[in-house]
């Protein structure tokens, strides 16, 4: 095993147990500790598994074994990147619908009196 | 006249402290008929009191939304509490309340359910720099196009919509550059557009939010959100 995959290896394990303790401690919800668990799995595996690597390796033609593993995270990183842009941006949504909710009940309640127990706003779409 | 029917005036705000008096004061002078909601969009000054002081309702939000969540906020007000026709009124003073007669009239008639004020019609956009000029130019005529009408100043905040139309929007509404989508998601929706001359002024207090970065960023967005609306399928009005 190279030096490089070595310290990818090395990496892989220290991102996994550090994912691990963070979910120990009730920082990370299980979604996130899971999509984590599986990237650095992965970069140990690739890392680990000189056969599979060589084999992925005729297929892309690096010039280096070590340059898949690098590449293959790069790539998980991405992928990573973009989960996390969509629980953003529905996170946003949720956040505007809240604040709106909020400023919608509080006139209408001064207006028409105390909503009942359990209302929330009903949008025409989900009147349909 | 006894039949006119239920309007609400919402005015966005954001830190505009120094002009809700004035811009209350003057919609309540035209038509006193016309009910006034200012939705204070998470102002870090005296915006929420100076309005309430006048007696107006307030829709206070937790957090700043922009304009385009500001506005939607008043349709949904709006379409719980009965409204027929909406009118956006900016909080800066720019829009003349003079003529929200003429902007509510093509939906009072049955003409439209969407009437647009533009600045372009009586003295042009005098304090527009150069870049939000050509944007407002450039948009436009890309409106016009997709809608095959003539539209002279889509950027324009100073609208009427009918029940048809803020009911639309109350679901679905661009947050932070509103204005040309919603002419086209309004069209696609099948809604009537119409645009007529309003008076338009200097703002006499504040800041525009297209500065800086956002004034490049801007086009870029809107264009994006414009190709992107043209893919999907339009949404039917109720």
């Amino acid at each position: 095993m190279s030096n490089a995959l070595l310290i990818s290896s090395i990496a892989g394990l220290v991102i996994l147990g550090w994912v691990l303790f963070l979910y120990r401690r009730g920082r990370l919800k299980e979604d996130h500790a899971l999509l984590w668990i599986a990237v650095s799995a992965t970069i140990v595996v690739l890392s680990t598994w000189t056969a599979l690597l060589v084999a992925i390796n005729q297929v892309v033609g690096a010039a280096k074994v070590s340059d898949v593993v690098f590449a293959s995270f790069v790539a998980l990183l991405i992928v990573v990147s973009i989960y996390y842009s969509i629980k953003i941006s529905e996170l946003a949504e949720q956040n505007r619908k809240i604040a709106q909710e909020i400023a919608v009940m509080k006139i209408v309640y001064s207006e028409k009196g105390p909503p009942a127990s359990g209302t929330r706003l009903v949008s025409d779409r989900e009147k349909n | 006249m006894s039949n006119f029917p239920k309007v609400l005036a919402i005015i966005p705000a954001h830190n505009e402290e120094d002009s809700i008096g004035e811009v209350i004061a003057e919609v309540q002078s035209v038509n006193p008929r016309i009910d006034i909601l200012v939705v204070n969009d998470a102002s870090s000054d005296g915006t929420s009191h100076a309005a309430r002081k006048l007696g107006i309702r307030v829709a206070d939000l937790p957090i700043n939304l922009g304009i385009g969540g500001a506005v939607q906020t008043g349709f949904k007000i709006a379409r719980e509490l009965g409204y027929e026709i909406v009118i956006q009124i900016d909080a800066d003073g720019q829009h003349d309340p003079r003529s929200v007669k003429d902007i509510i009239e093509p939906l009072l008639n049955g003409e439209a359910d969407l009437s647009i004020g533009s600045r372009h019609w009586f003295n042009g956009n005098k304090d527009a720099t150069l870049t939000r000029y050509v944007g407002i130019r450039f948009f436009s005529w890309l409106t016009s196009r997709i809608i095959s009408q003539r539209v002279t100043d889509c950027s324009s905040g100073f609208r009427a919509l009918n029940e048809k139309a803020y009911r639309l929007f109350a679901e679905d509404y661009p947050i932070d550059f509103p204005d040309a989508e919603t002419l086209i998601a309004g069209h696609r929706a099948g809604l009537r557009i119409h645009e007529g001359p309003a008076r338009f002024r200097a703002r006499n207090h504040g800041r525009s939010n297209l500065r800086s970065w956002r004034m490049l960023y801007y086009p870029f967005k809107e264009t994006f959100s414009i190709a992107v609306m043209m893919t999907k399928k339009p949404v039917k009005t109720t």
